[in-house]
């Protein structure tokens, strides 16, 4: 896995066949079935829900007709998740990705990633990280993402100005692994760093709060997270439209 | 402090909110003295800008004087008096470095409206909606000003605050339109629209080379000030067939660069304004297109179309075939106002150019809900309404 960063192929792999949504003949049996099932409980009700049945039954027996269902495509695991929980031993894996081009030379992008007590303050959930020894750091979640959480995670790869892999240690609470590749953007465009975040989706309350603090909104947590790295590095602050400190104006 | 609030479709009203402070090392913070209304603001105000929140100050045109200054603000000190661009630019990013501060990549603390609608963030521009920054406007005694060394200039001596007030919008956004038209030296240049923007746009196409303007409006007092001011041959669309009016005073070529100032709210006559008005009301669209597909239409083959109007989502009957089939540019944006301040002074400063003419009403903030509903109705003669904290 330590050399997946070097190729360019993280949107392939992440990209699903359209047999992602093929349904099996019990699948496409039961769908037909069901279908037919509701069409006829339509039947025998007048109003909006005549409608709605007829509606679902109409949408269950084209899908098991046609074999496909998009649905179960969009639940599906990619194959670099596959890939991903494979390696951890992991039951199931979520990875989220985003890249982002700051404007400063690779150098002191990656300087500024390796001290990890920097990565709080860019990371929404992350209240505090406080770094152990050159590999070893102690992560404290933030107190809004639910429940009171903490754990250790140690670097496990690192190529200087190019590459910092890092995963929770093994008796951890939540079993969570990342990666961070930075690349020359062309013609002095600044740096790419891409970031990609995988854990192992838990059960139970800690499962809410581990979803939350690791991308159950993988916009929130990938883009909105490097996004405010981008403005640490390019501008030295948070971009804020508060009128005076502390007193922000809620986003829509 | 005395804000202008926006406090729901149609609603303005003015209330007492707390002052701004510095927050970040960049910030200023300017009393404002002079505060325009734009037609812009006019689409907040009537419901189609969907992200504004009851409380939101309005106002980005200012002039005003510096009374708090952030620590890593180098070049500015309190006391100067100052104009801002409308437009917030961060100066560090990609785009900044290029000089298109409009698509800054920092300055709006609200990337997720614009990245969705459009596919990526647009910057931050003072008192319009929370899709582009949600920041507090400036018709207010005082505004927080961010990244202060990038967004505010030095009014030098022998401009007037009259003259210096739209340099902060209308003047930059007229500048650019008329730049990014690729102007040469002969080209007759159509201008819909003459308001603020499109009075500015002329006055900018002379001054890089254009031969001719023709200014297109329907208000007899804004014609009149195009003529007298600008130096436009003007048309009016409700008494002449524009577009036949152009051919026949281009000798059948077109105009070369035709400039849209007019925007989402676009009159026309005829069905086609019955149709365009219908769709938006229903919301089937967002856009009443008459101007820009009218200037898509009279546009010379090869020529340039130049949009300053403000556009928010989607078209109907955008002429793409037009466009195709004349080899037609097409060029757009907010205005990157930082670019040209420098240039924009000097040229008011030689005499070459002078906004204050503009300026029709002062007032007090306190009557600016009937201000805007003056400038809104075209009433008065109203060109620009501008209050006075």
């Amino acid at each position: 896995m330590n050399d997946t960063w070097q190729d360019d192929s993280l949107v392939a792999m992440r990209s699903k066949s359209e047999e992602a949504g093929q349904l099996t003949s019990t699948e496409r049996t039961v769908s037909i079935l069901g279908g037919g099932l509701s069409v006829g409980l339509g039947l025998r009700r007048q109003g909006i829900g005549r409608l709605a049945y007829l509606a679902l039954g109409s949408m269950l027996i084209s899908r098991g007709a046609m074999g496909y269902c998009g649905l179960k495509k969009a639940l599906a695991p990619d194959s670099y998740e596959q890939d991903m929980a494979a390696a951890h031993q992991w039951k199931r894996a979520k990875v989220t990705s985003r890249s982002v081009t700051i404007n400063k030379p690779r150098e002191e992008v990656f300087r500024f990633w390796k001290d990890f007590s920097n990565l709080a303050r860019f990371m929404k959930h992350i209240e505090r990280i406080d770094v152990i020894d050159a590999r070893r750091s102690h992560w404290v979640a933030s107190p809004a993402s639910g429940q009171h959480l903490e754990w250790n995670a140690e670097i496990t790869d690192e190529i200087e100005n190019e590459y910092i892999a890092w995963q929770a240690e093994e008796n951890a609470d939540i079993h969570q692994a990342g990666w961070v590749s930075f690349h020359d953007a062309p013609q002095g465009r600044g740096t790419v760093v891409q970031a990609v975040f995988t854990y192992e989706p838990p059960a139970g309350r800690v499962g809410h709060t581990v979803a939350r603090l690791l991308g159950k909104d993988p916009s929130s947590l990938a883009g909105d997270d490097l996004r405010r790295l981008k403005q640490l590095l390019e501008i030295g602050e948070i971009t804020t439209n508060a009128a005076r400190p502390g007193a922000e104006r809620g986003g829509r | 402090m005395r804000a202008l609030t926006w406090q729901g479709t149609d609603k303005l009203s003015v209330e007492t909110i707390p002052d701004p402070e510095i927050v970040n090392a960049r910030d200023v913070i300017v009393r404002v003295t002079m505060s325009s209304v734009c037609g812009s603001d006019l689409h907040l105000l009537n419901g189609y800008v969907p992200t504004m929140k009851p409380g939101d100050v309005l106002g980005h045109e200012f002039l005003g004087e510096i009374v708090d200054v952030g620590s890593g603000v180098t070049g500015l000190s309190k006391g100067d008096r100052v104009i801002t661009v409308s437009i917030i630019g961060c100066g560090h990013c990609e785009p900044c470095r290029r000089q298109e501060f409009s698509c800054c990549d920092n300055s709006n603390p609200n990337p997720a409206t614009t990245e969705t609608l459009y596919g990526y963030a647009c910057g931050g521009i003072f008192g319009y909606s929370h899709a582009f920054g949600g920041y507090a406007g400036s018709h207010a005694t005082y505004v927080r000003v961010p990244f202060a060394d990038v967004n505010v200039f030095k009014v030098p001596e022998g401009i007037s605050d009259e003259q210096a007030l739209f340099v902060s919008d209308a003047v930059p956004t007229g500048y650019f339109g008329a730049d990014i038209a690729d102007i040469e030296p002969g080209d007759t240049v159509a201008v819909w629209g003459c308001g603020g923007v499109g009075q500015m746009a002329m006055r900018s196409a002379y001054l890089m080379g254009a031969e001719r303007v023709i200014g297109i409006d329907r208000f007899p007092d804004r014609l009149a000030l195009a003529k007298e001011k600008a130096g436009a041959e003007v048309l009016d669309y409700t008494r002449v067939n524009v577009h036949e009016a152009l051919v026949e005073l281009t000798g059948g070529r077109g105009p070369d660069r035709c400039i849209d100032c007019v925007g989402l709210e676009a009159h026309t006559t005829g069905v086609e304004q019955l149709y365009d008005t219908t769709k938006q009301t229903l919301r089937l669209h967002t856009e009443r297109g008459a101007a820009l597909r009218q200037a898509i239409r009279a546009c010379r083959k090869g020529g340039t179309v130049s949009v300053l109007g403000v556009y928010a989502g989607v078209m109907d009957k955008f002429p793409m075939g037009a466009i195709v089939n004349k080899a037609l540019s097409v060029r757009s944006g907010q205005q990157p106002g930082q670019r040209y301040i420098e240039c924009i002074f000097e040229h008011i400063q030689k005499g070459e150019l002078d906004p204050a003419y503009l300026l029709t009403h002062p007032m007090s903030l306190e009557d600016s809900p009937e201000g805007y509903a003056m400038f809104r109705d075209k009433d008065r003669e109203c060109l620009r309404a501008v209050f006075m904290p």
